[in-house]
């Protein structure tokens, strides 16, 4: 094979770049349709009530409105209950966006305001409100779908969520292999005994971190769609970043077979985890835009755009959330670990995008499975907390970063407590190849086994990279302003986690 | 509000001139060059004047759609991002991303391209410093910045040669 190759070896032009930078690129937001409505939605105030009544006559009459949705006539898209600030109880649709503005003024909502909790510590205590104060409507919506929730909630606080439906791998049998088990208290588990790891140890180090409520805010403020319905074909065209999962949600949510539903998701206008599967989830938040402007579509026979302002998108949409973590770590003396136990509190709000998924991935591959070499003790426990917030979601780490922190700081701690270089401590306790270490992924992934060793590769290059023999010591610096360097280490989309992905490849008959 | 449902606006926009009917009082530039000419190469991201994605060039001058009345707009000279491409052929400043790869989801990009434009006719050898003064009133969150920098830097370039 000496001669040239046209494909093979060149650089690859980015294929949209040109529709991107002349403007031809068409966003969601762009679309425009014959005839095409806009809609409005009408939010809560409350962080938790009861609807007592809506009266939408003020806003049918206005000129030009042409449908108001509320839990009257379309139960299963709106509820009778509010569980957050912003939660969508009611919709307008008509010709243009001004006009579905000031309709959606005029509904007014009568409300039956019940106590609520924000704070996801306060939640956890005994006798604390609860987050979802009438859940027999909520559960008819979830059971609805394909989640059963009715047997995931804490009997002793209603506002635990409890994953028993999942399972996870613990407790490695004879012959060194994770045994299957059922997540009982929601409490992920491990192996060993961390109280005795804990009396194994020769010095012991604790961290915490706390990551605060963030919106992911992508450029293209507006989550939202065009969904048009015509000849049994429903249409939708919305930003997202899994328009398979969306389609599937879809199909379940409006009875109708998947393959008369086409998404359409061109162009995201940034996502960063919050266009995951966004629009339609099986999640206690309430209404989604996506069903609710196809539900209108379908009734209307018109296309429907339907949008979050900036303000609604920051306010109103899921973020990354709140979340706590806490670490203990047990070293000998020689710098091996003896125990690693972690304990992680996850505000989910009112659920969020792809439902609570990302509470499988929360802290997955962290401290727990990266520093499994030699330690014995080794527990890892999620708890996840409802709160009257709008949910939240993933965001660039899903779950990792937030548990990345203290690991890693606990580790610099120790190195230095223990006289031992902080690269050097990494060293030692890393995962390494054929090692079977700590999962607590899926339900469907079985024992895991490191295949490849390439932690040590990292940390070779990263130390030349940064000249780490040159480093000085935080305690030989002085002065108020500090320079240094320092080594963490950070893996993702493993130990169980990871997305599958395919191509498709043809060859036509002209040879292109 | 309205009582100018039946008036005609007519406005210069990329060397053309369009008479549009129906444009409310508070309508404004980006509105209609969007939602009326259906020119949506302009986008618009925070409607609040902040991000600059809205930009477009009014009479030489990078303008903010989003914060410019349309009814304001009679009798001026509007550049638009579909302005710039010419018989299928980008711009130089339109290359020049695309080569340096100055976009990612690309919705913050016309507003950068324009910028860069209405900034190169006044400064047209520019250094780093003053592409990235030029550049600080646009938000990309992506956050591909040095991208971007090198983008109107090589854009001052294919400029030059062109000359």
């Amino acid at each position: 094979m000496a001669e040239k190759l046209r494909v093979v070896g060149a650089a690859v032009r980015e294929k949209p770049g040109f529709e991107k930078v002349t403007g031809n690129a068409k966003y969601p937001n762009d679309i425009q349709l014959p005839g095409m409505l806009h809609g409005k939605l009408v939010r809560s105030p409350y962080a938790c009530a009861n609807i007592v009544d809506i009266d939408t006559s003020a806003a049918e009459a206005y000129p030009g409105v042409k449908l108001v949705m509320t839990y009257k006539n379309f139960p299963g898209h709106f509820f009778s209950s509010v569980y957050f600030v912003g939660m969508e109880v009611a919709c307008v649709i008509a010709e243009d966006k001004s006009i579905a503005e000031k309709a959606a003024r005029l509904v007014k909502v009568e409300y039956e305001p019940l106590p609520f909790v924000i704070d996801p510590e306060a939640a956890m205590r005994p006798g604390a409100p609860v987050a979802f104060g009438d859940k027999t409507k909520i559960q008819a919506y979830y059971k609805n779908q394909f989640w059963n929730v009715s047997n995931q909630v804490s009997p002793d606080n209603p506002n635990l969520f409890l994953y028993s439906k999942y399972k996870f791998w613990s407790d490695p049998d004879e012959k060194g292999h994770f045994t299957k088990k059922t997540i009982g208290q929601a409490n992920g588990d491990g192996f060993g005994d961390v109280e005795q790891g804990r009396k194994e140890s020769d010095i012991l180090i604790e961290d915490e971190g706390f990551k605060f409520n963030k919106a992911h805010a992508p450029i293209m403020s507006n989550s939202g769609c065009v969904a048009s319905f015509s000849d049994d074909i429903l249409t939708i065209y919305m930003p997202t970043q899994g328009p398979y999962m969306s389609r599937f949600k879809i199909a379940v949510t409006l009875r109708l077979p998947a393959n008369k539903i086409r998404i359409l998701s061109m162009y995201t206008g940034g996502a960063f985890g919050a266009r995951l599967g966004s629009g339609v989830e099986p999640s206690l938040n309430g209404p989604s835009f996506v069903t609710v402007a196809s539900a209108a579509s379908m009734k209307l026979g018109k296309p429907v755009s339907l949008f979050y302002s900036r303000d609604e998108d920051f306010l109103f949409y899921w973020g990354r959330g709140t979340f706590r973590s806490k670490v203990n770590v047990g070293f000998k003396e020689d710098g091996s670990m003896v125990m690693m136990d972690t304990d992680v509190w996850r505000n989910v709000s009112t659920g969020g995008s792809i439902g609570l998924g990302t509470f499988e991935y929360d802290a997955t591959p962290t401290g727990n499975m990266l520093y499994s070499h030699t330690c014995k003790h080794n527990r890892l426990r999620k708890n996840s907390v409802f709160t009257n917030g709008p949910g939240y979601v993933g965001w660039q780490g899903f779950g990792n970063p937030e548990v990345f922190l203290p690991v890693e700081v606990a580790m610099d701690e120790a190195a230095e407590k223990l006289g031992i270089d902080p690269v050097e401590l990494r060293r030692k306790n890393h995962m390494r190849q054929g090692d079977n270490y700590l999962s607590l992924a899926y339900e469907f992934s079985g024992p895991q086994f490191a295949s490849r060793d390439g932690i040590e590769e990292c940390l070779n290059v990263a130390s030349e990279k940064v000249d780490w023999a040159s480093r000085t010591p935080p305690s030989q610096k002085t002065g108020t302003l500090r320079h240094g360097k320092g080594m963490a280490l950070a893996i993702q989309q493993t130990g169980g986690e990871g997305m599958e992905s395919y191509a498709i490849v043809r060859l036509l008959s002209e040879s292109s | 509000m309205s009582g100018n449902k039946h008036k005609i606006l007519t406005l210069n926009v990329n060397g053309r001139d369009y008479d549009i009917l129906g444009v409310e009082d508070q309508m404004t530039l980006a509105d209609v060059l969007r939602d009326k000419l259906g020119l949506t190469g302009t986008k618009v991201a925070c409607d609040d004047g902040a991000c600059g994605s809205c930009t477009v060039i009014v009479d030489g001058k990078p303008t903010l759609s989003c914060m410019t009345l349309a009814v304001t707009m009679a009798g001026k000279s509007i550049l638009t991002i579909e302005g710039l491409l010419k018989e299928n052929t980008p711009h130089p400043i339109q290359q020049a991303f695309i080569e340096e790869r100055g976009s990612a989801c690309g919705y913050c990009t016309p507003g950068f391209i324009m910028t860069t434009k209405a900034f190169l006719d006044e400064n047209p050898h520019p250094d780093v410093d003053e592409i990235k003064q030029a550049l600080a009133g646009n938000i990309c969150r992506c956050a591909i910045y040095e991208q971007i920098v090198k983008s109107v830097h090589t854009a001052s370039e294919k400029l030059q040669e062109g000359a």
